[in-house]
């Protein structure tokens, strides 16, 4: 059965003489129901004080009723009797009664109050971002990859100075293996310019790969001690020499590169 | 001799032979290439035959080399009657009526001669390139019946390359005893072309020729400074592999990958330099890296002289034989181009 049920108690000490003994036939029954209220339970305890017996009674009652306005409704009186004979009289007890809840059940729809999710932060340009940053991080990977790994897979990797600083690296630094070294770049420079390549041919190479034009001065340098090295003249310290020949080689090869 | 003297030496007859560049250069103009090779050719005491068409200056510029160089200078033409006698003497009759006999151009300035010039040469009859060539290599000559000796001499013939008609090719064995061809072309500049035309300068060859400065060499000590030059001159062992190669890819050219344009290599070459000839291009570039101001011989100094030294010393084919200028000129520069430091040997 649909409705609401209410309920609440009242209690009330009273103090009477010890020999007056509350008399619960004179408690209203449970199920009486008066002006629209249903008295539901009663509970009673005494306590002995000071010669006097003092009475807690609860009583307890129970509306049925969902008033969507308030109404003013009462507990009715009530009379209480003991075996001395005393009587005691309980007032009525007006209340307001309302329900809390709409006075007729509507469909919970219309009442329910849409809950928005919060707000999200954009992210797109965070993700697009973090996207943009692994990329360049890749690219970069690969970039740094290409310019300073050595291995002979990689593309563009095959040219002729490329070739010679692998071979360069493997030489020791010794009188022989400055020889080798200058030998090497030379059989580079030979193959890069397609003929035997002097000191004199060095602004005609630039010429035609203007790519080396940046390093003219270098590949100049190179022949000048290339030429002491391998024809006779100051020889230059052995390691030094090394040294230079792989950078420049380096950097010849980077430019064969495109790098 | 101390080293240090010869230092000096070495600087000092640096500094005449540019000299003589220069002195040189100041008369005969657009002709740098053909000055420098002649300079390098005296130096390595090396007989020279010169290649061009007629009226290029050819003559003045030998007579001014003569004139720098000092010493006596004498000149033969080639003509179809010439006879080897006509070299070492003449006849003639004298004041008295009397016949008389005079020693020749080739005698006529004994040990003083320094140059000897005969214009086209290849007018003359076989008969005597042979006198011509024996002297050259020998240097002295018997007539009258004693030994002239000419220590100092350098020829310098003329070859006419226009014109065959009454012409007799100088065999290839004449050919080796030159050290150089040089080729003498008219100069591509235009303002040389002009100045040639419109400076009447040049119209007096004979004028012109005495303004270059006279004993700027000491010719009668060339002969010692040279062995002093070239003793001096160090080649390494990369180069001297180089220059093998070189000699291999004149008699191989094949082997080397060269390849011309219009003809098969494989056919092209009968024989290549000779030792003789590849001994004098080894002379020649030390002269080169000296006046480089080198004690050791790079590439630069055989590229410089390999076609003046080799070019007229391949033997072609045959059917060659009619293009051998042009197809030999183009072989030494493929050879050149193509040859190269390090050796294939050392490469692999």
């Amino acid at each position: 059965m649909p409705g609401y049920s209410w309920a609440t108690c009242c209690s009330a000490p009273y103090g009477f003489p010890a020999q007056a003994q509350l008399n619960e036939n004179s408690l209203p029954l449970k199920g009486l129901q008066r002006q629209g209220i249903e008295f539901w339970q009663w509970q009673v305890s005494s306590e002995a004080e000071s010669g006097r017996n003092i009475y807690t009674l609860v009583f307890d009652y129970q509306v049925f009723a969902s008033p969507g306005k308030p109404v003013q409704l009462q507990l009715p009186a009530e009379r209480i009797a003991f075996n001395s004979g005393a009587v005691v009289e309980l007032p009525a007890w007006r209340f307001w009664l309302m329900a809390q809840l709409p006075d007729r059940l509507q469909p919970a729809k219309p009442t329910v109050i849409a809950q928005y999710p919060p707000t999200l932060q954009p992210t797109q340009m965070v993700q697009r971002a973090l996207g943009v940053s692994l990329l360049l991080a890749l690219l970069g990977s690969l970039v740094l990859l290409y310019r300073n790994a050595d291995w002979g897979w990689l593309p563009m990797m095959n040219g002729h100075f490329a070739r010679a600083y692998r071979q360069l690296k493997r030489l020791p630094a010794t009188a022989d293996g400055q020889k080798q070294a200058a030998l090497l770049v030379q059989q580079a420079f030979n193959a890069s310019f397609g003929q035997q390549m002097l000191s004199s041919h060095v602004p005609e190479f630039v010429a035609r790969q203007p790519v080396f034009h940046s390093l003219q001065s270098q590949i100049d340098a190179f022949f000048a001690q290339a030429n002491a090295v391998l024809y006779g003249g100051q020889l230059p310290d052995a390691g030094e020499y090394m040294q230079q020949c792989k950078t420049l080689t380096r950097q010849l090869r980077d430019c064969e590169r495109r790098v | 001799m101390t080293s240090v003297s010869i230092a000096t030496q070495l600087a000092d007859w640096r500094a005449h032979a540019l000299t003589l560049e220069n002195e040189v250069k100041k008369v005969v103009v657009g002709q740098d290439k053909a000055i420098r090779a002649i300079n390098i050719a005296i130096f390595a005491r090396g007989h020279v035959l010169l290649e061009g068409g007629v009226g290029v200056g050819k003559t003045t510029l030998l007579q001014s080399i003569a004139r720098g160089l000092g010493g006596a200078y004498e000149r033969i033409e080639g003509t179809v009657d010439l006879m080897p006698n006509d070299l070492i003497y003449h006849t003639f009759l004298g004041e008295d009526g009397r016949p008389k006999v005079e020693e020749g151009p080739l005698l006529r300035a004994g040990e003083q001669l320094s140059v000897f010039f005969f214009n086209e040469i290849n007018r003359a009859r076989p008969q005597v390139h042979a006198l011509m060539l024996r002297v050259m290599a020998e240097r002295h000559v018997n007539a009258f019946k004693k030994e002239y000796r000419l220590p100092h001499m350098l020829v310098f013939a003329d070859r006419n390359q226009v014109e065959k008609n009454e012409t007799f090719e100088i065999p290839s064995a004449a050919r080796d005893r030159f050290m150089m061809e040089i080729p003498i072309e008219i100069p591509d500049d235009r303002a040389l072309r002009k100045a040639l035309m419109f400076d009447v300068k040049f119209q007096h060859a004979e004028r012109l020729t005495q303004q270059v400065q006279s004993g700027v060499l000491a010719y009668d000590q060339l002969n010692a400074f040279s062995d002093v030059l070239q003793s001096h001159i160090s080649a390494s062992d990369v180069l001297e592999d180089y220059a093998l190669d070189l000699w291999q890819a004149t008699q191989s050219p094949a082997a080397f990958g060269i390849q011309l344009d219009s003809v098969d290599v494989n056919r092209l070459i009968h024989t290549g330099a000779s030792p003789r000839g590849m001994g004098m291009l080894l002379k020649a570039a030390r002269v080169h890296a000296w006046l480089m101001e080198r004690d050791s011989l790079y590439p630069e100094d055989i590229h410089a002289v390999f076609h003046e030294i080799i070019a007229h010393r391949l033997v072609l084919n045959p059917m060659f034989e009619s293009r051998r200028t042009a197809l030999s000129r183009e072989l030494t520069n493929q050879i050149l181009a193509t040859v190269s430091v390090p050796s294939r040997a050392k490469a692999a």
